[in-house]
């Protein structure tokens, strides 16, 4: 029955600091992570609420390789369901974002409310005698509400509650979209795949900044002085630095697109596993949706956000400096996707192993702190990616 | 107004020099077929239709399009991945507004070819385009490239 599967590979490695190549290429490794990951004890980010910030707002997001139905009730709750009717599977909507009081499946004309509760179903009278109307709504997931964010879990049992499974990672979060209490607005979407397996989208680093990214050295952004901190059982990571303003060298003819506006002083930002990134930086605030789409395609939605209360001219400045910079074909993020793709292209079809060195030689022994530029947060992931996968 | 058979013959000049430009990547002759008070925008369907704003490349103003030149000219040369671009067009409509510009709509197509030559589709769409007639020559007020593609297939480095 629920045999465990034995991936040979994963029984024998234990260095967190070095990964072997299949574990990005081999697809029945890809297939344990959907399991033992992505329905695993994980709080997956489904929605902000600046998404869907009035009842009846929905929105829909593919969560591992699942369909998700996120909901906001008229009684304030949002709530995520498996998007498919509980009669025959049906997608119940295929909208990316809309407004709706209730979903009606196209097949059989069931109705649901957006508490995912079966309002009516044609022809019921004809039902087995066992159907029962208040155990056939959708399926939902259970949600918390951490900053503003939802998140969700397909395995309630096993994921520990939200402030225990961040711990100092909650801080970073909390940084990049407040507190949840000053209410984040929508400015719009741009989504990309990438052409790597999801968890080389994740290894991103802090020791590559200033040296992939060539706008940073041009505009003279030296980086390097805060601090990364890994924390909880999902490992994973945060950032937090002060920003520095830009002082204009000439190099661009628009400097204004570069500058911090209002009182900003920091910037940060939080890898959230399994295939989540949340950047705050410059007057941007960025939230990444990850999905897999097999072995070595990740899709990203960069949603990005400013504040309800901004004035006219910071929410456009908001909007020209978030287009603009650090998205897929941002000026100063764009190689990020280039080295993405061919870090996929080089560990397929051999054998090696991924190196994490750079803080590694002065690490403190839990490794769950490190210098802004070093690669050691990112093993405690891997550390704890051994046990997920049960081994 | 209508719209005469040379302001036609204007327009389709200028499209065919500003894909002739992306294709051949010659920035600098991109940056030439806007107006001095140019303004470039790329971005989604999916983000026109629920009126959000952002967009994937936002140009307000001629020093924001010189930018642009600048960095796919200088800044990151090797660094990305390149490829090469071809556009493909189709005048929709055209039609003149009472300051005497011209408002054009024109589908697009655009494939890319990488390094090993394997070819796909970029991004498809609408070009909804500003356009300012200076005696014969046409010129870009604001050229507004709405994708209908909301996830491409790699990331795009060049103006659509
Ligand atoms: S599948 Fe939805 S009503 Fe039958
Ligand atoms: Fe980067």
């Amino acid at each position: 029955m629920n045999q465990p599967t034995e991936v040979s590979s994963l029984a024998a490695w234990s260095d967190s600091t070095k990964i072997p190549y299949e574990f990005y290429t081999d697809p029945e490794i890809y297939q344990l992570e959907m399991e033992r990951i992505f329905r695993g004890p994980f709080w997956h980010p489904v929605a902000l609420v600046a998404e869907i910030p009035t009842p009846n707002d929905f929105k829909t997001l593919t969560v591992g390789e699942t369909p998700v139905l996120v909901t906001h009730s008229e009684d304030g709750q949002c709530r995520a369901f498996i998007n498919a009717c509980a009669h025959r599977g049906v997608q119940l909507t295929v909208a990316p974002r809309g407004s709706a009081k209730r979903f009606t499946c196209p097949y059989h004309r069931w109705v649901f409310a957006t508490d995912g509760s079966l309002l009516g179903a044609p022809g019921d009278e004809t039902f087995p005698a066992a159907f029962c109307k208040s155990e056939s709504g959708l399926k939902e997931l259970k949600t918390v509400n951490f900053y503003g964010v939802i998140f969700a879990t397909f395995d309630p049992d096993n994921t520990p509650p939200i402030e225990v499974y961040f711990g100092r990672v909650g801080d970073a979060l909390k940084s990049c979209v407040g507190d949840g209490t000053r209410p984040l607005k929508l400015l719009g979407y741009q989504k990309v795949v990438f052409n790597c397996n999801w968890k080389v989208y994740m290894d991103n680093d802090g020791y590559h900044a200033g040296l992939l990214h060539t706008a940073f050295r041009l505009l003279n952004f030296q980086g390097g002085k805060g601090e990364l901190f890994a924390d909880g059982p999902a490992g994973n990571w945060g950032m937090a630095y002060a920003v520095e303003r830009y002082k204009d060298n000439g190099f661009l003819s628009d400097p204004e697109l570069v500058e911090v506006k209002g009182d900003e002083t920091t910037a940060a930002g939080a890898l959230i596993r399994p295939v989540t990134q949340v950047v705050r930086h410059f007057n941007s605030i960025n939230f990444r949706f990850g999905r897999p789409l097999g072995v070595d395609k990740t899709e990203v939605h960069y949603g990005y956000y400013g504040y309800e209360d901004d004035s006219p001219e910071m929410l456009k400045h908001r909007v020209r400096q978030s287009s603009n910079l650090l998205g897929p074909s941002g000026f100063v993020s764009i190689e990020d996707g280039s080295v993405f793709d061919r870090c996929q292209k080089g560990v397929t079809g051999g054998v090696g192993t991924m190196n994490f060195v750079k803080g590694i030689g002065t690490a403190v022994p839990d490794r769950k702190t490190s210098a802004q530029n070093d690669e050691t947060v990112s093993t405690v992931w891997w550390s704890e990616y051994k046990q997920l996968m049960g081994y | 107004m209508t719209v005469t058979a040379e302001q036609i013959s204007a327009i389709n000049t200028l499209q065919q020099q500003y894909i002739d430009a992306l294709d051949q990547r010659n920035m600098q002759a991109w940056l030439a077929l806007f107006n001095d008070d140019g303004q470039y925008r790329l971005t989604s369907q999916e983000n026109i239709k629920q009126g959000l704003p952002l967009s994937l490349m936002l140009d307000d103003c001629h020093e924001r399009l010189v930018d642009r030149v600048k960095f796919v000219d200088e800044v990151w040369g090797e660094t990305v991945e390149g490829y090469q671009s071809r556009h493909m067009l189709q005048p929709v409509s055209a039609i003149r507004t009472d300051n005497g510009d011209l408002l054009a709509r024109t589908n697009f197509t655009v494939f890319y070819t990488n390094h090993e030559g394997h070819t796909g589709l970029l991004v498809t769409g609408q070009y909804e385009d500003q356009i300012v007639l200076c005696g014969e020559e046409a010129r870009f007020r604001a050229k507004l490239a709405v994708t209908d593609t909301a996830v491409s297939p790699r990331y795009i480095i060049y103006p659509i």
